[in-house]
């Protein structure tokens, strides 16, 4: 592709410009985050007396390492189990499309427009009458459901594209279901699944509501609501409150920067696939 | 007095609505089974662990109380902590929440999880879905009734819902007030050496002060804020008496807030609004921009609450002071935004007698009353002639405990008038009052149109 001079320096002075959109939240959270607990600091500005033990104060203050634990164990119950029931739902109907898998997808489809707000009193009750309420359960088991119709939905889109061929050549080589799944498609669905497994363990970390209205012991629920811990009814302590949501978004970095490879191979396998 | 606008943060917006619908829906279907309608609930009873003159007490076999309190507030937990070093047979189960958590989750909590001791938001449909304690039989038996009655009074709930009157459901552990703060450097620059004594010399003072080029108020009204609702209740306790205005809080029948009284009150403001008093962008002032221009020297008074005297006075040392609003005429009656610092006992609790002492003690023991004032920077409820831990002279936290002291003198403690109805505050005051910021709204109409809602949601 040939790019004139003009159009790449109007392409990067775009770039600059939305990074530097995309950055100054960042920069604001973190200057004011260095500023004196307990003040209000005014706009940008950089403290003339950094705080660098706001940010241990802060992990220290919200009992994040409770918390960390906490909602560990909640993504190493909803991610995989999710990535697993997903990924064979959305194998059936992309790829085996048995007998009324469309009016099967349709209800899927229908669960992906339900908002989780919609259902959280029906929820509160089935949870208390299953006896798991305040245990991570009763985040959990919800979680894998309502992850289900986007899981699903995200899967049947990647086996849906993968060429009728490949399954052909590999039953003409005697592979059953079973086989055909497991050595060929999933290898294949790679980079799909880590981009699921990302947005599944970000939504999962981020999960508030559920936590907040199934869960009453504050230390068996998600991150999300630690931030919670530098407010109070007439104000908040804003250095501190910065320094945590900082602290809080490192692990979600973190795992993104870990997987961003496969991330950018799923999103551009749709872009240029022929 | 709940002032959920103060909080800075929005960025949960999506789950305001469902918020409000949870605690909504979760409260219709929790009173139905099992729960008692507040007139049959039993008040404190004979007691297995009672003194010789009958009040409850903790016992004295080890006791593990189950405590609901906020996040960011450290005044509840200290006082646990010196409540067990005096009585060590009792220990506590603290679990934290933000303050709107508690809102959300508090009808659920009471029923299917009972504390002993919780931090209650706006409580007359939790009295009157019967999952409060009634503690008419513990103000009784400690001597409560006898203190100032507007103390208690906003914890009284009745029959049919009511607040004001009625049987006692919570209690206060301090109470707030607002008044207005002023920065000390730039009072003297104007010559205001002392804190105006009438509403004339307050206006006189504003006056000078934006001669002078200082902003006379900063006032937070953004967003979802209402802010000019401080100083307009303030102006309306002025004109008029607070009677009234309780009233219409409590939806006492008939109760209206459109009355001569109040118009002169809104009158005022917009008189202040068109002098320019305020701040040019008062409706993009958010409660932390106040705080910070204030504390930065950048306005002379800002309307606001005593939960802030002990940041003020660390942070403003010696420089900030404050004031009740000043009557009509020097040497009237004061009175001011008041309400104590909710906390009830679950009706299924099971060592309500020993949280009922504890709240007793809360309000009578001298080191309690001492860390009410350092720990909390408020005024400790209870008799008036109760002791009194000494401040520093000159301290906007001794200014404030003095206020204290006259409201309760006055008898002129008032709800605020954001606490009429669920909805008044967001849909009527917060549009209304950031209209009359921009000129675009008379007090007349204003007046009109939040009577007008008000209609509508108290007899729905």
């Amino acid at each position: 592709m040939i790019v004139g001079r003009r159009e790449a320096l109007v392409g990067r002075a775009l770039l600059v410009a939305l990074m530097a959109v995309t950055i100054v939240p960042f920069v604001s959270l973190f200057v004011t985050a260095l500023h004196p607990s307990g003040t209000y600091p005014p706009g940008v500005q950089w403290p003339a007396d950094p705080q660098w033990s706001n940010f241990g104060d802060a992990f220290r203050a919200a009992n994040m390492g409770r918390l960390l634990e906490s909602t560990g164990l909640i993504v190493l119950g909803v991610v995989p189990a999710s990535l697993l029931f997903g990924t064979m739902a959305g194998f059936g109907l992309g790829q085996i499309r048995m007998r009324g898998s469309r009016v099967v997808f349709l209800l899927f489809l229908l669960g992906l427009t339900l908002p989780f707000e919609g259902i959280i009193i029906p929820l509160y009750y089935t949870i208390r009458d299953m006896g798991l309420l305040n245990t991570r359960w009763a985040i959990i088991l919800p979680l894998i459901g309502l992850f289900m119709p986007f899981s699903i939905v995200w899967m049947r889109a990647h086996f849906i594209t993968m060429p009728a061929e490949l399954t052909e050549a590999a039953k003409v080589d005697g592979a059953n279901v079973w086989q055909l799944f497991w050595r060929i498609h999933v290898p294949l669905a790679m980079p799909a699944l880590s981009s699921l497994a990302i947005l599944l363990f970000l939504w999962t970390w981020n999960q508030f509501l559920l936590a907040i209205v199934l869960v009453d012991d504050p230390l068996k629920r998600t991150m999300a609501g630690a931030l919670g811990a530098f407010q109070g009814q007439w104000g908040t302590d804003i250095p501190l409150l910065c320094a945590g949501s900082l602290l809080i978004l490192t692990p979600t970095l973190l795992v993104f920067f870990v997987f961003q490879r496969q991330f950018v191979s799923a999103l551009l396998a749709g872009a240029v696939k022929s | 007095m709940s002032v959920p606008h103060v909080r800075a943060r929005s960025g949960r917006r999506p789950f305001t609505l469902a918020t409000l619908c949870v605690a909504g829906l979760a409260l219709a279907a929790c009173s139905a089974p099992g729960s008692e309608a507040p007139a049959s609930s039993s008040a404190a009873g004979p007691s297995a662990t009672a003194t010789a003159d009958g009040a409850p007490t903790c016992g004295t076999a080890p006791v593990t109380m189950s405590a609901y309190f906020e996040t960011g507030f450290p005044l509840p937990k200290a006082l646990t902590d010196e409540f067990t070093k005096q009585n060590p047979n009792v220990t506590w189960n603290i679990r934290e929440d933000q303050f709107a958590v508690i809102t959300q989750n508090a009808p659920r909590v009471l029923a299917d999880n009972p504390p002993d001791l919780m931090r209650l938001p706006q409580m007359s449909e939790l009295a009157k879905d019967g999952l409060l304690k009634n503690m008419d039989g513990y103000a009784t038996a400690f001597g409560w009734d006898t203190w100032p009655s507007s103390q208690l009074e906003q914890l009284r709930v009745d029959d049919a819902g009511r607040r004001g009157t009625g049987s006692l459901y919570g209690m206060g552990l301090n109470f707030s007030l607002t008044g207005v703060f002023y920065n000390k450097d730039l009072a003297a620059k104007i010559g205001m050496t002392s804190p105006p004594a009438t509403l004339a010399e307050l206006d006189a003072a504003m006056e000078k002060a934006k001669q002078a080029g200082i902003t006379p108020i900063q006032q937070f009204n953004g967003g979802a804020t209402g802010g000019l609702l401080f100083p307009l209740q303030n102006l309306m306790a002025v004109y008029g008496p607070t009677g009234p205005v309780n009233d219409w809080i409590f939806n006492k029948p008939g109760a209206t807030i459109d009355t001569p009284a109040n118009l002169q009150a809104a009158q005022h403001l917009e008189k202040w609004v068109k002098a320019g008093y305020f701040a040019k962008d008062v409706n993009s002032v958010d409660y932390a921009t106040m705080m910070s221009r204030f504390i930065g020297g950048k306005g002379l008074f800002i309307f606001d609450g005593d939960w802030e005297s002990a940041n003020l006075d660390k942070q403003m040392a010696g420089k900030a002071g404050f004031f009740l609003m000043p009557p009509l005429e020097a040497g009237g009656k004061q009175a001011a935004m008041s309400a104590p610092l909710t906390f009830g006992v679950a009706e299924k609790a099971k060592n309500a007698d020993c949280a009922a002492f504890f709240l007793n003690w809360v309000a009578t023991d001298q080191k309690a009353r001492e860390i009410a004032v350092t720990v909390g920077g408020s005024h400790p409820l209870g008799l008036p002639d109760a002791f009194m831990p000494p401040t520093t002279p000159g301290s906007v936290t001794a200014a404030t405990l003095e206020a204290g002291a006259k409201v309760v003198q006055d008898n002129g403690a008032m709800d605020f008038i954001a606490n009429a109805t669920g909805a008044i505050y967001a849909k009527s005051w917060t549009p209304q009052v950031q209209k009359l910021a921009a000129g675009q709204q008379n007090p007349e109409d204003l007046l009109a149109a939040v009577q007008k809602d008000y209609e509508s949601q108290v007899g729905s």
